[in-house]
């Protein structure tokens, strides 16, 4: 069996609104990259036009993404059904420190 | 970077030669450029170092992006040092940082400080504007580069 590219797949797909009341600031961002990091899925998250690299902290930055902005998270890939859970929690934290519990 | 970046605050050539170092010098020129009140520079560096110990904010390409909230300021004010021979910084692609982005934000406004965030990583990721900033002498020439860079958006 031919196993496609992850570009391939559809993604799976969950709209997050941001509930960390600095936005989707530096440590924040690269504290999500971190969690994503831990699947082998394909991650992406939107903020209207603007789309990032999940796994990169930097890229993720230039989301701008404000308190109560509503992103979009895309996950392509063999582990995508159990990361987007975790990526969906991840995303919503209302602080950085929040995330530390998902990377324990 | 003009809206938010402080002329008179610029460092075309910073002194310092280490992570602390760089951050005093910054945000005592932000003092001296009318920001800060003397009493305040010790208590904002000591906020910044406590962020940079959560975490480096070298966000590689010899760029950093220290950074604190700090109560009393009208807006979001930040400034930007070189540093030719490049500080060490723990950034995350362990090259020194030759670039020196300072912000210190109002608490209540996330807004501008995601905004100048999203700025600086963009610009940062074009080899011309790295090469003509490295290029840049005088806080003129730091000036005129950022008045004739327009805030990158939407590029993708």
């Amino acid at each position: 069996m031919e196993i496609g590219h992850p570009s391939d797949v559809t993604p799976l797909r969950a709209t997050v609104k941001v509930q960390n009341p600095r936005g989707l600031h530096m440590r924040a961002a690269f504290a999500f990259a971190k969690v994503a990091g831990r699947f082998r899925s394909n991650i992406k998250v939107r903020n209207d036009s603007k789309i990032a690299d999940g796994k990169s902290g930097t890229r993720l930055m230039t989301l701008g993404a404000t308190p109560e902005t509503e992103l979009v998270l895309e996950v392509a890939g063999e582990d995508a059904e159990a990361a987007l859970p975790v990526l969906t929690k991840a995303l919503g934290a209302p602080s950085a420190d929040d995330l530390r519990s998902l990377l324990d | 970077m003009k809206n938010f970046l402080v002329r008179d605050a610029l460092v075309p050539s910073l002194a310092a030669t280490t992570k602390e170092g760089a951050i005093r010098e910054l945000v005592t020129a932000l003092q001296n450029a009318g920001y800060f009140r003397p009493h305040e520079v010790e208590p904002v560096v000591g906020e910044i170092l406590r962020r940079e110990s959560l975490g480096s904010t070298g966000i590689g390409r010899g760029v950093a992006i220290p950074h604190s909230r700090h109560e009393g300021l009208p807006r979001l004010v930040g400034t930007l040092g070189l540093s030719k021979a490049g500080i060490p910084f723990d950034s995350i692609d362990e090259q020194d940082v030759r670039m020196v982005f300072l912000l210190v934000s109002r608490p209540d406004q996330p807004g501008p400080h995601l905004h100048a965030l999203e700025t600086i990583v963009r610009v940062s990721e074009s080899d011309e504007f790295i090469e003509r900033l490295m290029a840049c002498a005088s806080r003129d020439d730091i000036w005129s580069l950022i008045e004739n860079t327009p805030d990158p958006w939407n590029r993708e």
